[in-house]
């Protein structure tokens, strides 16, 4: 059976594009989307996208993964720092799941260092613009292959 | 992008030895070596692949690298806590700097949360083993087309 993929953006990612493009860059969340379909294409996987900016929409999206899906690549955006909520989602989801950020969280304020929802990941991926979602879905992948 | 006619790009990597992680942690560069070496090699690019002890000795490599490399994969182990040398070596390179951590930073003890290069390097691939150096190739790479 093919492996199935979930694509979570969170807050603010829907925006891409349009917001702070010299943090951001100038593709779209729709640009993204459109080249991570083509990669999961290529590696012959199902792959579904899926943005929010609330929070417990995201809480009810992960909550749906259990089961059905390999892996998420997760860009929870600002609830990356304080949502407590995603991270007992992921927890109960019991889904491998990767961060991603495009930016490097660390070259920007403290408040972005602290990730709530790290300790319930695999591992966390910033700082690649667009591409960070590219190397998440070839990481979480990885990982199902090797646990 | 620059002319660097028929000579093959080169990655650094650099890899700080004996790091204090849990065994089960613990993976050495020698042991995806190869695998790099492989997949860099499909996309024509060459990699100087370096393990070290001793925070000093990364931080001449670093120096070495300005004038010889496109790019550094560095997973610096311990000093990545604390180095502001190693901090002040990427810093000041005009090439790109990938930070790898084959162990995720965030699962170990607090005082290991936080990497002192992480803001100098261009992104950072924490949590996914040996395969986090691949990863890190893969990143280089796409930096290098230029592309999204």
């Amino acid at each position: 059976m093919r492996k199935r993929v979930a694509v979570i953006h969170g807050p603010n990612l829907n925006m891409l594009g349009k917001r702070e493009i010299g943090i951001y860059g100038g593709k779209s969340m729709e640009d993204i989307n459109n080249d991570l379909y083509a990669e999961a294409k290529k590696l012959g996987i199902e792959l579904e996208c899926y943005q929010s900016n609330v929070e417990g929409e995201i809480v009810t999206f992960i909550q749906q993964c259990r089961g059905r899906a390999d892996g998420i690549v997760l860009n929870a955006g600002a609830y990356t720092h304080y949502s407590i909520a995603l991270r007992d989602a992921i927890s109960a989801a019991e889904v491998p799941t990767v961060e991603v950020h495009i930016s490097n969280v660390y070259k920007r304020e403290s408040f972005r260092h602290v990730s709530v929802l790290a300790p319930v990941c695999i591992g966390q991926i910033c700082g690649f613009g667009p591409y960070s979602y590219i190397l998440g879905l070839h990481a979480v992948l990885e990982h199902k292959v090797n646990p | 992008m620059e002319s660097v006619g028929l000579k093959k790009k080169t990655f650094m990597v650099i890899a700080g030895a004996n790091t204090t992680l849990l065994a089960a942690e613990r993976s050495s560069l020698a042991d995806i070596r190869s695998s790099l070496e492989r997949k860099a090699a499909e996309c024509g690019i060459a990699v100087d692949c370096r393990e070290f002890t001793r925070e000093g000795d990364m931080v001449i490599s670093l120096q070495e690298a300005a004038g010889t490399c496109d790019g550094i994969i560095i997973n610096a182990g311990e000093p990545a806590y604390f180095s502001d040398a190693l901090r002040s070596a990427i810093d000041a390179l005009r090439i790109p700097s990938v930070e790898v951590c084959t162990a995720h930073m965030h699962n170990l003890e607090e005082s290991r949360h936080a990497s002192v290069i992480s803001p100098v390097c261009v992104g950072v691939i924490s949590g996914f083993g040996t395969y986090s150096y691949l990863l890190a190739l893969d990143a280089l790479v796409h930096l290098q087309d230029g592309t999204g």
